[in-house]
């Protein structure tokens, strides 16, 4: 109350222009993070039309170029072509659109999911609160690869929409404890006390005023999450059970360059660079973003 | 740099002695000096108070005087302490060796002040040794004996206990008997009492004022409660947005203030007599937006053209007064006799035979783990409609859950809760969503009572929304109306709530509370965490609305100075049992109860007389 400027200074400041300062501010690694994940997003949205060759015709002719080479017709595979002589770049290009696909709505999927089942183990506590916390310590204590695996073989590969959801699911676990620990602590709260005694019903006391105010610490766990849903998507396609050729994507370029990596180190190299640039790219964001998100640390 | 330097020990010589400080907070561009051109002086077994709202500076000049203010805030001035080592000036470590056995400090929160792992007795014991440099059996002798000098009941008890298992009140003794282990010869406690409930805060002062008579140590005293002011200090220093605008012995302060400020204090204090406090008007600027002149100018009543061109000097009254103001209050203005007692006799009452509110003997229990506990038990309360009820009572006592059961929040484990004749419904049935129009709760408070990322405004509206009534058009009307009788503007309605001051926001929460034209108010604690001068002008508001909209308050405090202004009806509670109700004249005039009795004697009252001599 001490602290309190003198209302009248007090601008209401359009929202934009805030993150705009926010972005202008962030540390020059941060920036650079942020850079990587807009080309990669981009390339995400573009791959179709901005690709140089067919990412699926072969050439036996050309096979293993290096980067930078030229093949018989005069053609430059500037990060060379793999051992059915496929350009890599255009490759990679169509692998990251799937990778970003399957990691994009995979993630928001299953931060929807985990978050809801937060929300109702908060708001029904007693047995089903039990039931789900249980089942959120078991998913917790096993790999989820192992889920997925078996899942998988019962399935069949081939699904991409189950593969989406499998993958998205990946850390569901996570969402729902962050989400029911903080409407627990937030119903408590004086705000939801005073908004329920009013007269509110569950879904605006839940949906209008708890969820807009835990929502910052779930957006900072989608970033954590992202790159590890991308990490799940190559290696369940590394093994082979992730995206089925002819479709590709990044886990699948690393599994047939891994054959080659002595002959042809960027059939695997550049792939494998892309996951690590993007995954280190959104964790870096998303430590930024935690601290920039956290009440306790915002200048007052 | 600020100058720390001992004086060498005489009997006359100050304990504290500040000259000329000022403190700045952060650098040259972005900061701004806090504390400006403040000079105090403690003599030995003096208490000093060191009175103002919250953000004028109080806390801020007792770290200086201890030396703490590190970082990024920027100290002048000297300070001097007694001392028996000679005069020196001091650099860190020199004042790390002084804290603790020259001056030592106590805080609001004991409870939070103590490391909550530690047994009091080993937390203890390590301070004797630290400050005495003495051996270990040899401390806990001192440890045990320093408990003693405090009055704590059961010592060796307390010894072996961690400060989660003991009161807050005990806590505070703990930490008076730490701050008492290095013998300092000067104490600075800063608002030790503010969290106390009246009886225990009447212990602790009667405990600081034995022990400066027995040990002849000087206190500085930081509190805003003038009422406690009156009861232990000897001299009183006004500060406002940095300085020090009026300073003199209590009784010149109390009697014959000066300075409009210290005027305006003393008229906001509620008292047991039932005067409608004042309150001042506007708010303690942030030190950046602090008025060039006269910082309280555009506060003050009595403000001319002049009070804006330049700072007011220190200007000597007499001896011992002094007071910085180019108009003091003339002998006339300070006599000014306080608004009388609130005539609630027009508040519109029904003969109606079924009561607004009836509980007949209600109990409540919360379910622990080793079983049941019985918050409340037994109370039988009727209230007609337009009455007001105050349920008075120290923390414990059970009349929160009074409340909560008025509101639905808890049902009665036994016994009835009834409103307008019909059982109050429990919070979360359909039937609790017609009731929660007629009844509606004004917490402690109001920043956590309101959703950080809303605006005002739209919470205000919230409920004509959930309970659908009214187009978007006529409940932004009807907000816009609620908000003009608070006494805020529209304007208010578009900010968030942390863009406005705690009075501010408490007005916003009663208007949120009125949209829905309730029956009852249930006010818990409602002022307790604004400043006096807030705290006025929202009891004031309160009263106002009271008759405005035939409102029935029930009003939760343990501040029985505040009730006698709004209330008729008065029911003392203790350990969760009703002790004594009671129209609100006969109680305050012939309490029957010994509890009751002994409430009203420990509440620190500035005296009728005093207050108003000529009144």
């Amino acid at each position: 109350m001490s602290t309190l400027e003198n209302i009248e200074e007090f601008e209401p400041q359009s929202r934009t222009g805030a993150i705009l300062y926010t972005l202008l501010g962030a540390p020059t690694l941060v920036k650079i993070a942020l850079g990587w994940l807009l080309i990669v997003f981009f390339v995400a949205a573009t791959a179709q039309w901005i690709i140089p060759f067919d990412y699926q015709a072969t050439s036996l002719l050309s096979r293993l170029l290096p980067p930078g080479a030229t093949d018989l017709k005069g053609a430059l595979h500037i990060l060379g072509t793999d051992h059915l002589g496929r350009d890599v770049l255009s490759r990679v290009f169509v692998s990251i659109q799937i990778t970003m696909l399957v990691a994009v709505f995979g993630t928001f999927f299953g931060a929807f999911v985990g978050s809801a089942i937060g929300l109702v183990a908060a708001r029904f506590r007693g047995i089903v609160d039990d039931i789900i916390m249980v089942l959120v310590d078991f998913q917790a204590s096993l790999p989820f690869v192992i889920i997925a695996l078996s899942v998988i073989a019962v399935m069949g590969t081939g699904n991409m929409l189950l593969f989406i959801l499998l993958v998205g699911l990946q850390g569901w676990e996570r969402y729902a404890r962050i989400a029911r620990g903080l409407t627990l602590s937030a119903i408590n709260h004086g705000y939801a006390t005073s908004i329920r005694q009013l007269g509110a019903g569950t879904l605006r006391v839940y949906l209008r005023h708890i969820l807009p105010n835990i929502l910052a610490a779930l957006i900072v766990q989608v970033t954590i999450n992202f790159p590890e849903t991308v990490i799940l998507e190559a290696s369940m396609s590394f093994l082979g059970v992730g995206i089925q050729p002819p479709n590709t994507s990044l886990g699948n370029l690393l599994s047939y360059g891994r054959d080659y990596l002595l002959n042809a180190w960027w059939m695997a190299g550049i792939p494998g660079f892309t996951i690590f640039f993007t995954t280190l790219s959104m964790s870096t964001v998303g430590d930024w973003l935690r601290d920039e998100l956290d009440p306790t640390t915002m200048s007052a | 740099m600020m100058q720390h330097s001992t004086i060498s020990s005489s009997m006359n010589s100050p304990a504290l002695e500040i000259q000329n400080l000022s403190v700045r907070f952060g650098d040259a561009e972005t900061g701004a000096t806090i504390i400006d051109d403040v000079s105090l002086k403690v003599k030995s077994g003096e208490i000093l108070g060191l009175v103002g709202e919250s953000g004028s500076g109080k806390s801020v000049t007792c770290l200086a005087a201890l030396g703490l203010l590190g970082g990024s805030w920027h100290t002048e001035g000297k300070v001097r302490l007694q001392s028996s080592h000679g005069q020196e000036s001091m650099n860190s470590k020199q004042l790390i060796s002084v804290r603790g056995r020259d001056i030592a400090m106590i805080f609001q929160d004991a409870t939070a002040s103590l490391n909550p792992i530690k047994k009091i007795g080993k937390q203890l014991t390590n301070t004797v040794i630290r400050l005495q440099g003495i051996g270990k059996s040899k401390a806990k002798q001192v440890a045990l004996e320093l408990l003693r000098r405090v009055e704590m009941a059961d010592p060796e008890e307390c010894l072996h206990s961690y400060p989660f298992q003991m009161s807050g009140g005990q806590n505070q003794r703990v930490m008076i008997a730490l701050a008492l282990a290095g013998n300092p010869s000067l104490l600075l406690a800063d608002e030790p009492t503010t969290a106390l409930d009246v009886i225990v805060q009447s212990q602790i002062l009667k405990l600081i004022s034995s022990l400066r008579n027995r040990t002849g140590m000087g206190v500085v005293f930081v509190t805003h409660d003038l009422g406690v002011v009156n009861e232990i200090c000897d001299t009183v220093a006004v500060m406002y947005a940095g300085s020090i605008v009026e300073s003199g012995t209590v009784q010149q302060i109390m009697e014959s203030p000066r300075h409009p400020y210290t005027k305006g204090l003393i008229d906001s204090m509620p008292t047991l007599k039932g005067n409608l406090p004042d309150g001042i008007e506007g708010q303690v600027p942030a030190p950046k937006h602090r008025h060039w002149g006269c910082a309280f100018s555009p506060r003050c009543v009595k403000a001319e053209s002049d009070c804006a061109r330049s700072k007011p000097i220190r200007t000597v009254l007499d001896e011992t007064h002094s007071i910085a103001c180019f108009h003091p209050l003339t002998d006339k203005e300070v006599t000014k006799a306080p608004r009388t007692k609130v005539d609630l006799t027009n508040v519109k009452k029904n003969d109606d035979p079924v009561p607004l509110l009836f509980l007949e003997n209600a109990s409540c229990d919360y379910a622990t783990r080793k079983g049941k506990f019985r918050a409340v038990s037994d109370i039988t309360i009727s209230l007609r409609f337009g009455e007001s009820l105050a349920l008075i009572g120290e923390s414990g006592s059970g009349k929160s859950t009074v409340g909560k059961l008025i509101l639905g929040v808890e049902a009665s484990s036994e016994g009835k809760a009834h409103f307008e004749g019909k059982k109050v419904p429990l919070l979360g049935t359909a039937e609790h969503r017609e009731f929660a129009r007629s009844v509606q709760l004004i917490p402690q408070n109001p920043y956590l009572s309101f959703d950080p990322r809303v605006t005002i405004g739209a919470q205000i509206e919230e409920p004509l929304d959930i309970h659908r009534i009214g187009s978007a058009r006529e409940r932004h009307q009807r907000r816009n109306e609620l908000l003009d009788a608070v006494g805020l503007t529209a304007a208010h309605g578009d900010r968030y709530p942390h863009q406005v001051s705690g009075g501010q926001c408490q007005r916003a929460v009663i208007a949120r509370a009125l949209i829905l034209e309730p029956k009852l108010l249930i006010c818990d604690e409602a002022t307790a965490s604004l400043d006096v001068s807030v705290q006025a002008r929202i009891i004031d508001l309160l009263r106002e609305l009271q008759i405005k909209f035939h409102l029935s308050l029930v009003f939760i405090t343990h501040d029985l100075r505040l009730v006698r202004s709004v209330c008729n009806r008065v029911a003392v509670l203790r350990s969760g049992k009703l002790v004594e109700e009671n129209e609100i004249e006969s109680l305050f005039l012939k309490p029957q109860h010994q509890y009751t009795q002994e409430l009203l004697a420990s509440v620190p009252d500035i005296p009728a007389e005093r207050k108003n001599r000529n009144g």
